[in-house]
């Protein structure tokens, strides 16, 4: 129950019944955010009941043995406050935003819903409508999301991450009351949780509140995760979509890599390396792929990449390319490809190599103006087993980088048997582009 | 919150007022910046201020575009400028260490543009890209349809980012002449929020602004917009799996002394999330769409309140049936006493949670200032929420919610599918 004091204002306890809580003081407006994060998400699913961890997610508003469905939210706006929730694969989080004084309010009715949930088929089969709806809006009905969806699916051979967080419809379809509350039961207690607050508020006042409305509630000796590696990728795989609906059409590609937890419970940068090495591969508009792909060769209208590297277990990372006419998507592999080596094999200049560093490490000072971002961070880190000392320390292990040892990391990964490459078109041409192959010689 | 008021005059252009608020704690600071103008004044050439803002940062001064976006990265500023229907907007977060040179790049983004050929082609093709991944979204279709039939042929109902036949016809001296009709504009709204005291910020906005000329007040340049939508209703085939209806009725102004109503009445309406009547009918009670919203479109010369729903085809009639029914229970009996009471409560009690971040209070500074609030409207406005009746809100939700005034367009599937 000891406070513990870490830098810039954040601290952190337990609570005797297991659950952590994170401090994040922030004193400039009278407002506190409220997030309490659960050690399970969509990865966590039983096969066959793709999306129950969302749906739950759903019906947790919808009413304890103390409260009303809906009643939850219209508490928290009748006190000048904003709720809702969010599911990822490795977590899931409810969050409220009060008025400083209101904290209370947020831990009583968050720790009520911890094991006071009930539920009715007449509440949750509309909700159900409701996912489904969801779904279609934000994937059937575009066919980029649609595209992606089976591109991760396919990166995936064994491991759940390939499973869409919001789950598959004909499984969502069929999920009931049952499978809600066995999953409610299994996995949510205060010893598979954490809680954040962040605000105007110090870390005495919020242990005693903590102890006092979360307190009460008995550990249920939660089994740490346990999930599937992957075996290992033995070829490229190409996920190749035709959709008349697409006008413009995009390339994609995705490399297996390790999360930051992963990296960093092998004592190892190697998370941190390949964050700065796509900044300055493929973040933004002087970064190498950027500069060749659409300044210079102007193949491409737009390339860039990703690596989001808080998970669990991986994180995959990802390069995109717009092909700019007279080229089409079938001309971006060649050149991505050759981009990304020549990057591996000449680096970055010294100067570029400083640059990004000093910008990553700017980002952790202006992160610290919000404090729900800040609460965010730290929650979905925690969340996905990193630890708050690997989280705070992240502006000096990317001080430690060295070039050598980045490009070494990154050229590591790039393994072409570990990727997944997609091509989106609305039409053959977009395939091909209008280009005459003689005059293609870019190489 | 302490707000300064202050007040620079410039040798050759109109006096500048900025809000500031001191904030020592962290060392950062954070600008935002208004001028009228905007995609109002594109004239044919629609999607002109659209593409001048995107290219203020590729080249300016004696820097070209790979060292402009250089010299942003070696000091971490950001900056980013936007065009809207009424204005330019722009907002730049700076070190405290970087701040001259941020400023300078600043100034030199606004006053110096280079608008290179290769950088306006480059910057077009992304922005066609763009056009071309909305074309065949049903959701950006229903928005863009709708702000036509709202509009018609005002500046209003025109397309902010224009289309690949318009881009095409714009060059370098349209980039220049709007350039300059945008930042000198009379009257720049302006707001500092972060680590710097009174001196610094006048000698910083000084170094932001050198060089600037009078220009005149763009306000005037635009007409009044009449609603045009009256009663209209559109249907666009598509086939897709979910149809989208987006809905709107005419409004009135932000500074409007009825504002406040109208800001409760759409709260109840639609506004409110979870809360609002639309929310619980439609999703909570029925399951039909996953969210129905309305929201305030206070645009400089005309005002909507704008709503919009997804849902499967074979869900879309009866959606737009409560949709429509609802809107006409509030036009005919407003609310009740527990509404407005719950309305009030949230209103005010979500204020402050606009206000927990640097670039949280310069933005909703900036908008205090855009729509002729003074500093001390922070403190009054919980006061205007709360003497709200419910007499003004029936009053009002008799003269705004007349479903035969609506405009409605639906893009998806039609039945004969």
């Amino acid at each position: 129950m000891k406070i513990e004091k870490m830098k810039n204002g954040i601290s952190c306890f337990s609570l005797d019944n297991g659950l952590d809580v994170v401090v994040i003081e922030d004193h400039r407006a009278p407002v506190i955010t409220h997030m309490l994060w659960y050690k399970v998400g969509a990865a966590d699913e039983v096969s066959g009941k793709s999306g129950i961890a969302h749906f739950l997610e759903h019906l947790m508003f919808k009413g304890t043995a103390k409260l009303a469905p809906g009643e939850h939210s219209k508490i928290i706006a009748k006190n000048g406050g904003q709720d809702n929730a969010f599911t990822g694969q490795d977590y899931t989080c409810y969050y409220e935003r009060l008025a400083a004084d209101r904290l209370e309010l947020a831990m009583e009715l968050e720790a009520d819903r911890m094991t006071g949930l009930t539920l009715s088929d007449e509440v949750l089969l509309p909700e159900r409508d409701v996912v489904r709806e969801e779904r279609k809006q934000r994937t059937d009905n575009k066919p980029d999301a649609i595209h992606f969806e089976q591109m991760t699916a396919a990166l995936f051979l064994a491991h759940p991450y390939g499973v869409p967080i919001i789950g598959w419809d004909h499984e969502i379809a069929e999920l009931n009351r049952h499978d809600a509350l066995a999953f409610y039961k299994k996995h949510y207690a205060p010893d598979n949780a954490t809680l954040v607050v962040a605000g105007d508020v110090t870390p005495e006042q919020v242990q005693k509140l903590a102890q006092k409305h979360y307190g009460p509630i008995a550990a249920q000796n939660i089994e740490p995760r346990q999930r599937v590696i992957e075996p290992p990728h033995m070829c490229p795989r190409q996920v190749d979509m035709f959709d008349e609906r697409v006008e413009q059409p995009q390339w994609i590609k995705q490399y297996l890599v390790p999360s930051a937890r992963v990296a960093n419970a092998e004592k190892t940068n190697q998370s941190e390396a390949l964050q700065l090495a796509i900044l300055l591969l493929a973040g933004g508009s002087t970064s190498h792929l950027y500069v060749d792909l659409v300044v210079e060769k102007q193949a491409a209208v737009a390339a860039g990449g990703w690596y989001n590297s808080v998970a669990m277990d991986y994180a995959p990372l990802g390069l995109y390319a717009i092909p700019r006419e007279p080229y089409g998507l079938a001309h971006m592999a060649e050149l991505v490809d050759a981009s990304v080596q020549t990057f591996i094999k000449d680096g970055p200049s010294d100067r570029a190599f400083d640059r990004a560093k000093n910008l990553m490490v700017a980002e952790s000072l202006y992160a610290r103006d919000n404090q729900t971002s800040m609460a965010r961070m730290i929650g979905a880190g925690l969340s996905c087993n990193m630890s708050l000392e690997d989280i705070l320390d992240w502006p000096e292990r990317i001080e430690a980088i060295d070039k050598d040892e980045m490009l070494a990391t990154l050229d590591k990964y790039i393994d072409e048997n570990a990727s997944v490459t997609g091509q989106l078109m609305g039409r053959e041409e977009h395939l091909t582009g209008t280009l005459d192959d003689s005059e293609a010689g870019a190489e | 919150m302490d707000i300064k008021q202050l007040s620079l005059s410039q040798k050759d252009a109109a006096d500048l007022d900025i809000w500031l608020v001191e904030d020592h704690r962290l060392p950062i600071i954070n600008i935002e910046f208004a001028f009228i103008g905007g995609a109002s004044l594109d004239g044919d050439k629609h999607g002109l201020a659209y593409l001048m803002a995107a290219l203020l940062d590729e080249g300016a001064g004696d820097l070209d575009d790979q060292e402009f976006h250089k010299a942003l990265d070696e000091t971490a500023t950001h900056l980013h400028f936007s065009a809207t229907r009424d204005i330019i907007n722009g907002s730049i977060k700076m070190l405290k260490k970087h701040k001259e040179r941020a400023a300078d790049l600043l100034n030199m983004a606004m006053f110096a543009p280079t608008f290179a050929e290769d950088a306006s082609e480059r910057v077009k093709a992304q922005i066609v890209a763009s056009i071309r991944s909305a074309s065949t979204s049903p959701t950006e279709i229903a928005a863009k349809r709708m702000m036509k039939l709202a509009f018609g042929d005002h500046v209003y109902g025109n397309l902010v980012k224009g289309s690949e036949e318009t881009l095409n016809t714009i060059n370098r001296a349209d980039l220049q002449k709007t350039t300059l009709q945008n930042f000198n504009a009379a009257h720049p709204y302006l707001v500092i929020v972060g680590d710097v005291n009174e001196t610094e910020a006048e000698q910083l906005v000084m170094r932001i602004f050198a060089g600037r000329k009078l220009g005149s007040d763009n306000v005037d340049a635009i007409a009044e917009a009449e609603f045009a939508g009256i009663g209209k209703s559109e249907t666009h085939h598509m086939d897709v799996p979910q149809a989208v209806v987006n809905f709107a009725l005419p409004s009135i102004a932000q500074n409007d002394p009825d504002f406040m109503t109208v800001l409760v009445l759409n709260h109840i309406l639609g506004g409110g999330g979870f809360s609002s009547r639309l929310m619980e009918e439609i999703r909570e009670k029925r399951g039909l769409t996953y969210g129905i919203h309305t929201s305030l479109m206070p645009l400089k010369h005309g005002s909507l309140i704008t709503g919009s729903a997804a849902t499967s085809a074979d869900k879309m009639d009866e959606t737009i049936k409560i949709l429509r029914q609802e809107i006409a229970k509030m036009h005919e009996g407003g609310v009740t006493d527990e509404e407005l009471k719950n309305a009030k409560t949230y209103l005010t009690g979500a204020y402050p949670l606009r206000f927990d971040t640097g670039a949280k209070i310069a933005h909703q500074l900036l908008s205090m200032q855009y729509f002729n609030f003074g500093i001390d409207f922070i403190d009054q406005r919980n006061n205007l929420v709360n003497k709200v009746t419910k007499q003004d809100v029936a009053r009002m939700a008799a003269s705004l919610l007349d479903v035969k005034n609506m405009a409605q367009v639906t893009v998806g599937p039609t039945e004969t599918d």
